[in-house]
């Protein structure tokens, strides 16, 4: 589920956005080399061990997400419930590009141009809506459903 | 201001720190309110470190569920006793 519904985002968003556009290669290369998620799973895993600090500065950027989207006195669509859906839709995105980005480096200076190019993508443009509508065809419509997609 | 005939410049204004919100300026305050107040909430839930970052999103999951669920918008009240019966068992699964 998260393998599929991660590279079809990936696949989507990329032919609009220059910021993806610049990742995607490295991600799709590494992407490549899971076949199973127990492999992206021991990618995660790698990560947090490479940054001990990482749910932390994960915490700091979503914070930082909601300051500048000026939650939720600005910029909200739908129901509370509905928004939520975009916001963890971001947060998969976010988890699922930087793990499969950080397979093969090791550099905090790469964790940090990651970080930059999606949240580039994901202020300035709709992209919490988008991840709504796409949870929805997809079929993930309730928090059971939708913590599958947890990394 | 915007309407008057001369240009504006920075000496003219007052300096102020405080956040200029444009969209809210027709919100009443008892709603301006109910709003700071989930901020507040949402704030609290998100930075709970107690909690791994997975099991506090889903935890938010279910609060703006049970808001969305209960209709809580603009009771203060409502959305208060929404976040002390939140049920933290989402979080363990």
């Amino acid at each position: 589920m998260i393998l599929e519904t991660g590279t079809k985002w990936l696949k989507e968003f990329c032919k609009k956005s220059k910021a993806l556009e610049r990742l995607a290669p490295s991600v799709l290369n590494n992407l490549a080399s899971i076949s199973d998620v127990a492999i992206l799973s021991e990618f995660r895993s790698r990560l947090y061990e490479q940054f001990n600090d990482f749910d932390c500065w994960l915490e700091k950027i979503i914070h930082n997400h909601f300051i500048f989207k000026d939650f939720p006195l600005n910029n909200r669509f739908g129901t509370y419930e509905d928004y939520f859906y975009g916001i963890l839709g971001s947060y998969f995105f976010v988890k699922f590009v930087v793990t499969c980005y950080m397979a093969d480096k090791v550099e905090k200076n790469d964790l940090t141009d990651v970080f930059s190019l999606l949240f580039r993508l994901i202020n300035h443009t709709n992209f919490e809506f988008n991840a709504f509508v796409l949870l929805k065809q997809a079929g993930l419509n309730s928090l059971k459903k939708i913590n599958k997609l947890l990394l | 201001m915007l309407s008057s005939p001369k240009a504006l410049s920075f000496r003219e204004q007052k300096i102020t720190f405080d956040k200029i919100i444009p969209t809210t300026y027709h919100l009443s305050p008892e709603q301006r309110k109910w709003l700071e107040r989930l901020k507040d909430l949402n704030y609290s839930i998100l930075l709970n470190r107690s909690l791994n970052l997975n099991s506090r999103l889903m935890v938010l999951g279910a609060f703006f569920k049970d808001i969305t669920a209960q209709k809580a918008q603009k009771q203060i009240n409502l959305l208060n006793q929404i976040y002390n019966q939140l049920n933290f068992a989402i979080a363990f699964p």
